[in-house]
């Protein structure tokens, strides 16, 4: 079977996957070529490890807990602005 | 960004994640972990004269971050709580500052980075300073910080095609880096 794309497009893709962005038309054209394709096969498998691996690796701070520390650190610039015209 | 430059306003949105990651896997507790990052950046923004530019932000940030994190162990093994010691100052004006808000950058500090991740910490962090570092900063602002790539293309001048290519750069880089150092 003739490639129906290069392998360029489906790395592409897979990466984009990773991050939600892939179309869905995109994916059903990645998972054919996979079909004919060792080398995409082998870089989907470990692109997948790897978003796995940084999913339990990294921990993300809620976005409470984010606007904390952003109010904390807008304060302090409004206190040292406050100081500074003083 | 390539200059250098301390932007306070975005260091939470760029750099939370990043610093609270080096730090859980240092203090394993998820609150000492959040209020350490907080506290960093509050240093930061004291001493933030202190920033020569030699550095980029987020390596001078770690490097206040280690200071915070050794705080932290020196005051639970004090008995008192009261270890704290305002030392080793060398002039007046800096008389009585906290050491971390003491901390300038120079460059041996990305040195100082790949040796620390290298002892302790994740293989991730690890990897992702081995990787050249405008593709570290893109992969970390969106695999780490949830970055959309439309902020990301604003903020680096580039487009969603140069982004992606550098994304899978990263990755591939990523990819044989963890395969070399994964614990089977």
């Amino acid at each position: 079977m003739k490639q129906i794309f290069k392998c360029d497009e489906a790395c592409a893709i897979c990466d984009k996957a990773q991050y939600n962005e892939a179309r869905f038309i995109d994916k059903l054209r990645l998972i054919l070529h996979l079909i004919s394709c060792k080398s995409c096969r082998d870089y989907v498998r470990n692109n997948r490890k790897l978003t796995k691996k940084v999913q339990s690796e990294i921990g993300e701070l809620t976005p409470d807990a984010k606007a904390e520390m952003q109010r904390k650190i807008d304060a302090e610039i409004n206190r040292n602005s406050r100081l500074q015209s003083n | 960004m390539s200059e250098n430059k301390l932007n306070p306003d975005k260091w939470v949105k760029r750099y939370a994640n990043y610093l609270y990651n080096y730090t859980i896997v240092r203090v394993n507790e998820h609150e000492v972990a959040q209020d350490i990052v907080s506290e960093t950046f509050l240093a930061a923004l004291r001493s933030k004269d202190n920033f020569k530019g030699n550095s980029t932000e987020r390596t001078w940030l770690v490097a206040i971050l280690k200071h915070k994190i050794i705080d932290y162990y020196r005051r639970k093994n004090s008995i008192k709580g009261s270890a704290e010691i305002q030392v080793d100052w060398h002039d007046e004006e800096q008389e009585g500052k906290w050491l971390e808000e003491r901390v300038e950058d120079d460059r041996n500090m990305n040195i100082d980075d790949l040796i620390e991740n290298e002892e302790l910490g994740s293989t991730i962090l690890k990897c992702l300073d081995t990787l050249d570092e405008k593709h570290a900063e893109i992969f970390r602002l969106r695999t780490i910080e949830n970055y959309e790539t439309e902020a990301i293309c604003n903020e680096f001048g580039i487009t969603p095609s140069n982004l992606w290519v550098i994304i899978h750069r990263a990755r591939k880089a990523m990819v044989n880096c963890l395969e070399k150092n994964w614990i089977k």
